[in-house]
């Protein structure tokens, strides 16, 4: 036990909790104290890994915060760093509760990775989805607050089915079995345990059926929520399949779908927050199909593939976020030509752009080559790899050539607010997205570091992604899809027009509105005529009589007594008056609540 | 010269920035294709020089038909003494999925494969899964 280990969650925990006792002058600097002592927490642990830290005995289980190996310590390096990143591109939003809500959404990513067995995943887990919806939420438009809680929904559902998961899976045996292992090794992938794990864990990777809360959500974030929102929640999950069902055959299959969905989606959208938001999905789907490939080099592929995503994923969503903030706007048909105002984000987006469509001396083509080349090792898994090439093109079609060309060039569509409104952003937003753009062509040329780090690092030493096939692929690929982007613009085949793409969530969006016409209509007047007869026959007889028993009560029995009642009374009046009937607030309170009276179950029913 | 300018500059230079890409795009198609040419240039040499040997101690006219069992044995077993130094893992390495073998395959594959996602995802959006901005709201 080394006794200098500090968990990093708690680094941001107590930050987060301190955030509002800073004095104004500090806050700042404070700011960008609290990710980078978190990141230094982390990168501490580089020189000693494949150590077991912070556990705790709780009844007949160890519980294990700390679990250092090297799977854990590539997500854990980037996810602290992003938080840095993050918070450096928010420094000048003034109110805490952004940076706050946002610091303890990174913790619960860091805890659900550093954890190493299946309750404290859960707990992180938990955390991460209940803190990770304010920040859509202070956006406070109305369409925020809806998409906020369609999110806390499908959440809170995957949640359960984690949970479900791990208490099949813990029931009846002995208390080892709440380690967080490989499920496919324990031959435990296809049980009902397993699945329902999977399940719970593949809701936070945005893997269809359950994709559609990721594109509603992330782009109702606010400009500086959605970067964070981008990075963690669904790189935790591919961090959580890696390490519980690499080699599992289902997930080729649903990694191919995804990436190829997110592609068919962002093709059509307007939105550029929601293109980037469904590239999301195309993106980890490349990951899936890498854990369930499953050999050394996929699996090394999925963790560079998170790396480099979670930075050039960060900073698309920057560029659109200074867009956003600048022009209140980041609908395709309402800008364009904006490259004379805002240039800088415009190259800084463009270089996030080119990273994740794999271009040669950027991040992506170093980290997405793994994946693919580890399909075409296998000729039984030809069939993925050519598939998950047809997705590089459409990514490179959106990121690297639509959003630049209809946002920055292409015909402007501006109306006269958003074009006397933009601008480069303030300096510490384009120096966020100059950190991020640096790194990305960092990690494309100089890729030996982030190599070292990998799970497999000795596969990974063996692997030479700048040789000449894999150059002239890439190449070939790029220029002709640009070529055919471009004769498809001459040709004005694909100008975005105003409009929505409804994904699967209108089952629940339809749904939940049809069970509120059927609330508010037939079952409210059934309600109302049933409450008339009520009134008339029942109730106002019954008020004669409570009247006369009341009196008697009060000044017959009660002034017998000692006045008693009376105070109960006006004490719950007093009581009544706490109660604001904000949902969002007793949303809070009963989280709280809940969670002491899961705590006191455990405690006395286990 | 500021960044806005460089753009400036560029787009006003249009033309020329469109042929030097072309330029470029032919170049990288020839390269491939000179690369696939000189690599099985390689191969015909590497295994005809480990065919060579044992070919010198047998009688001439069965040299042609074991360069070219050896060349197709090469091709499907990457695994077989005669391939390991071609599959060397320098800069020139080939890899053995089918498409290296076909010259200038991923300039059909990226061009037409962006036509088709194109065409698939619009007819797709028509079929009925786009709509109005306010279909929620309704």
């Amino acid at each position: 036990m080394n006794n200098l280990w500090i968990h990093p969650s708690l680094i941001l925990i107590c930050g987060a909790v301190l955030l509002p006792l800073i004095p104004k002058a500090l806050k700042k600097a404070f700011l960008l104290f609290v990710p980078l002592a978190a990141f230094a927490a982390v990168l501490s642990m580089l020189g000693r890994p494949d150590a077991l830290h912070g556990q705790f005995q709780f009844l007949d289980w160890t519980l294990t915060f700390g679990r250092v190996d090297k799977l854990s310590l590539v997500f854990a390096v980037i996810m602290s760093g992003m938080a840095c990143i993050g918070t450096l591109y928010g420094l000048q939003v003034e109110e805490d509760a952004q940076h706050s809500a946002s610091w303890v959404y990174v913790s619960g990513s860091l805890g659900a990775i550093f954890a190493g067995d299946l309750f404290v995943l859960f707990l992180f887990w938990e955390v991460m989805a209940f803190s990770s919806v304010f920040l859509v939420w202070f956006r406070r438009t109305p369409e925020s607050t809806r998409a906020g809680y369609r999110y806390l929904l499908v959440h809170v559902a995957g949640g359960l089915s984690l949970l479900a998961g791990i208490i099949l899976w813990t029931h009846g045996k002995g208390p080892d079995a709440i380690a967080f292992d490989n499920f496919v090794k324990l031959g435990a992938a296809y049980s009902p345990a397993g699945l329902f794990i999977l399940v719970g864990i593949i809701v936070n990777a945005a893997v269809p059926p359950f994709q559609a809360w990721l594109p509603d959500a992330y782009p109702n974030g606010t400009f500086n929520g959605s970067v964070f929102l981008s990075a963690f929640t669904t790189k935790t999950a591919v961090y959580a399949l890696c390490r519980g069902f690499p080699g599992m055959e289902l997930l080729i299959w649903l990694g191919v779908i995804m990436s190829l969905y997110g592609v068919v989606y962002a093709i059509i959208e307007n939105d550029m927050r929601r293109l980037f938001a469904y590239h999301i999905i195309s993106q980890v789907g490349y990951m899936v199909a890498g854990a369930g490939i499953g050999t050394a080099l996929a699996i090394n592929g999925a963790c560079a593939h998170a790396f480099a995503h979670i930075l050039y994923k960060g900073l698309l969503f920057m560029g659109a976020g200074s867009v956003l903030y600048m022009t209140g706007e980041t609908r395709m048909s309402q800008l364009g030509g904006l490259y004379k105002k805002m240039p800088w984000t415009f190259l800084l987006t463009l270089i996030g752009g080119l990273s994740i469509s794999a271009f040669p001396l950027f991040s992506g083509f170093v980290s997405k080559s793994m994946i693919t080349a580890a399909g075409f090792q296998n000729p039984h898994l030809y069939w993925a790899a050519f598939l998950l090439m047809l997705a590089s093109i459409g990514t490179f079609y959106c990121n690297g050539l639509k959003v630049p060309y209809f946002v920055w060039f292409g015909q402007d569509k501006c109306s006269d607010k958003v074009r006397e409104s933009a601008g480069d952003p303030p300096w510490n937003m384009l120096a966020a997205m100059g950190v991020a753009a640096f790194l990305c062509i960092f990690l494309g040329i100089a890729y030996g570091p982030l190599y070292r780090l990998l799970p497999y690092a000795e596969v990974a030493a063996a692997y030479h992604p700048y040789n000449a096939p894999h150059i002239f692929e890439s190449l070939q690929i790029l220029f002709f899809t640009a070529c055919a982007f471009f004769i498809m613009v001459k040709l004005h085949k694909i100008e975005p027009h105003a409009g929505i793409n409804v994904d699967n969530d209108i089952l629940y969006r339809r749904g939940g509105q049809a069970i509120q016409w059927l609330a508010s209509k037939p079952i409210q007047a059934i309600d109302t005529a049933v409450g008339e007869c009520y009134r008339v026959l029942g109730l106002i007889p019954l008020m004669w009589t409570t009247k006369v028993v009341d009196v008697f009560d009060r000044f017959g029995i009660d002034g017998v007594v000692d006045g008693l009642a009376e105070r109960v009374r006006a004490a719950g009046q007093r009581l009544r008056s706490a109660q604001s009937g904000a949902v969002q607030a007793n949303l809070a309170i009963s989280f709280a609540v809940a969670a002491v009276v899961i705590a006191a179950l455990i405690y006395f029913v286990a | 010269m500021s960044l806005l300018g460089i753009i400036e500059t560029l787009r006003r230079n249009l033309k020329a920035v469109v042929v030097a890409s072309c330029v470029v795009l032919a170049l990288v198609v020839a390269a491939d294709v000179v690369r696939l040419m000189t690599a099985s240039g390689e191969h015909h040499a590497a295994t005809s020089e480990h065919a060579a040997a044992p070919a010198a101690e047998h009688a001439a006219p069965a040299h042609g038909d074991s360069l070219k069992s050896e060349i197709s044995d090469h091709r499907s077993a990457p695994h077989s003494a005669v391939a390991e130094p071609v599959e060397a893992h320098g800069f020139w390495a080939t890899s053995y999925h089918i498409a290296e073998n076909v010259p200038a395959f991923w300039t059909l594959f990226g061009f037409l494969g962006c036509v088709v996602l194109v065409v698939v995802s619009k007819s797709y959006g028509h079929f009925g899964v786009s709509k109005r901005e306010d279909y929620y709201s309704e």
